[in-house]
């Protein structure tokens, strides 16, 4: 899944894949506005076939968060 | 697509995109609209205005939509092309013997002649010499070939060419392709699975329940209307009008001021355009007789890929944004609901605004020219200062000049200084429906809410509509 997000999110900012783990921060350290994240969410959703909540998804800060999220969701 | 011969070469001309299409609607059907933009960048040294013309050049060469034109087929129906090239000349304006709120005025007067629609180029570009030492450039750019976010880029990367023709510091990279992002945005548009998915999540939106019309100087014009049709039940406005002419007022947050906002922001994980909407949306439920239903409109940039924020173009669209607060709601609690339904706007937003407003009036049996919302709100969080070029450390002044003209009541659009980071409360509002002392005293409440509710955010609405 990682390897994943990092294909996504290089889509959205100019950034080298491997500089995006599950530590970085979505906007601190990657760069990516609100747009951009629900633009990245809307691209998970439909490679991993889920639904994301808008209400849920506020206190996702970091990709670990949004990993795990998906997960929870997959479940 | 359609081959149009421009001449004397088969030009490929594609349709309007609804970013587009909405500037072109309000031109046709609103006139006389204007829909310049014009902005202006000046810096205090002295510059060399022959690599200045050639790096203006270099960046017409790099962005496509600095070359984009238009044309009308038989029926009339708008189609875009590139110009392969930008020929004309880049004058120098001498206004360094000018006052400097004249050179505002010439300025703004230029700003607010239209381009022609056809055939034209869309743009001006000239070189400046302005009072007190500061020399750039002005640049006066129609809406219908880009927005704000396309216009900073452009002006950017003049500076950025500029530098590295006189500094040796590196040339900007190459943008995106225009044409490419312009036929995945044409793609959407033709009944594509995104498109019904948008469709049918407006839907639902629309057809929940009717919002409420809450107006940013009160209940006045909501009454009136209600008592001239006859339907004490009304929640819509008629908001346009046939007279469009509109100014600028622009109020200087200090930097102080400022940072309190953004700390608040960064400690709480929210964002700032979330922030500055729950400050608007309490106003107007101040001003609107504690209206718990407000709806304000939200302009989304619409700029995720790196295609979209590198490929220059037009691609604001606007959509309603609606929240229902309850008086005990906390202020903090407000804004993440604000952020959650701003979300689902995002997600949505490549749906046409216009096709929207129809359908909702369509739905809720509104007149037309009428409306939900009284003001709009952009947060722009860009500046004209290129951050990245490795200059001499100089003062900047930058601009952004008046067309004399709104198709809306109330836009406020909120930028971030480039010297200082502080905030800039841009309000552009049409004179025949706001007065300055309207508009002043909503700042003015709106600072009070952002302020009060900053200070305690586990405050609640009640509790701030009291306090201001």
């Amino acid at each position: 899944m990682l390897e994943k997000m990092r294909s996504i999110i290089c889509n959205y900012v100019d950034i080298e894949p491997e500089n995006i783990t599950e530590e970085s921060n979505l906007t601190d350290d990657l760069g990516l506005s609100s747009y951009d994240i629900m633009c990245v969410l809307g691209e998970l959703e439909e490679e991993f076939g889920v639904t994301v909540n808008e209400a849920e998804i506020v206190d996702i800060h970091t990709i670990g968060e949004a990993m795990n999220y998906i997960k929870s969701l997959q479940n | 697509m359609k081959e149009f011969n421009i001449n004397g070469a088969v030009m490929k001309c594609y349709p309007l995109t609804a970013a587009q299409r909405m500037h072109f609607y309000t031109i046709k059907f609103s006139p006389p609209q204007v829909l310049c933009i014009g902005t202006g960048v000046y810096v205090k040294q002295e510059l060399d205005f022959v690599k200045l013309k050639e790096a203006i050049y270099k960046a017409y060469q790099m962005f496509e939509t600095m070359r984009l034109r238009f044309v009308e087929d038989e029926d009339g129906t708008m189609y875009q092309y590139i110009s392969p090239f930008e020929e004309r000349d880049i004058p120098l304006n001498d206004f360094s013997n000018w006052k400097e709120e004249d050179v505002y005025k010439e300025l703004s007067r230029r700003t607010s002649i239209p381009f022609e629609r056809c055939n034209s180029p869309m743009n001006v570009v000239e070189m400046v010499k302005m009072p007190d030492g500061y020399n750039g450039i002005y640049s006066k750019i129609d809406h219908m070939t880009m927005d704000s976010s396309s216009i900073i880029g452009f002006s950017r990367t003049v500076i950025e060419i500029y530098c590295a023709l006189v500094y040796g510091t590196a040339m900007p990279k190459p943008m995106m392709s225009y044409i490419a992002q312009l036929e995945k945005d044409l793609a959407y548009e033709n009944d594509s699975e995104a498109k019904k998915r948008d469709e049918k999540f407006w839907m639902e939106e629309i057809s929940r329940s009717e919002p409420m019309y809450t107006d940013f100087a009160g209940q006045g014009r909501l009454l009136t209307q209600r008592r001239e049709n006859g339907n004490p039940e009304q929640r819509w406005a008629r908001v346009v009008s046939r007279s469009p002419e509109a100014s600028i007022s622009v109020f200087h947050l200090d930097e102080y001021a400022s940072v309190r906002l953004m700390k608040f922001c960064e400690l709480n994980r929210v964002t700032m355009s979330s922030l500055l909407m729950m400050g608007m949306r309490t106003v107007l439920s101040k001003f609107n007789d504690d209206e718990k239903d407000v709806s304000v409109k939200c302009n989304v940039s619409r700029r995720g890929t790196l295609s979209e924020k590198n490929s220059g173009g037009t691609r604001i669209h606007f959509f309603p944004l609606r929240t229902i607060m309850e008086p005990e709601m906390t202020f903090l609690d407000g804004i993440k609901l604000i952020e959650a339904e701003q979300n689902k706007v995002f997600r949505h937003a490549n749906y046409d605004p216009i096709e929207l407003t129809r359908k909702r009036g369509e739905y809720w049996k509104i007149q037309p020219g009428a409306s939900y919302e009284s003001i709009s709100l952009t947060y722009q969080p860009l500046t004209l200062k290129n951050n990245t070029v490795k200059m001499p450390e100089v003062d900047y002044k930058s601009y952004w000049y008046t067309n004399g003209v709104a198709a809306q009541p109330l836009y406020l659009t909120v930028m971030h200084r480039p010297d200082d980071n502080g905030l800039n409360f841009n309000f552009e509002y049409r004179t025949d429906a706001v007065t300055k002392q309207e508009m002043e005293f909503f700042y003015y409440y709106l600072c009070r809410v952002l302020f009060r509710g900053i200070e305690d955010e586990n405050r609640t609405i009640g509790e701030i509509l009291e306090l201001i």
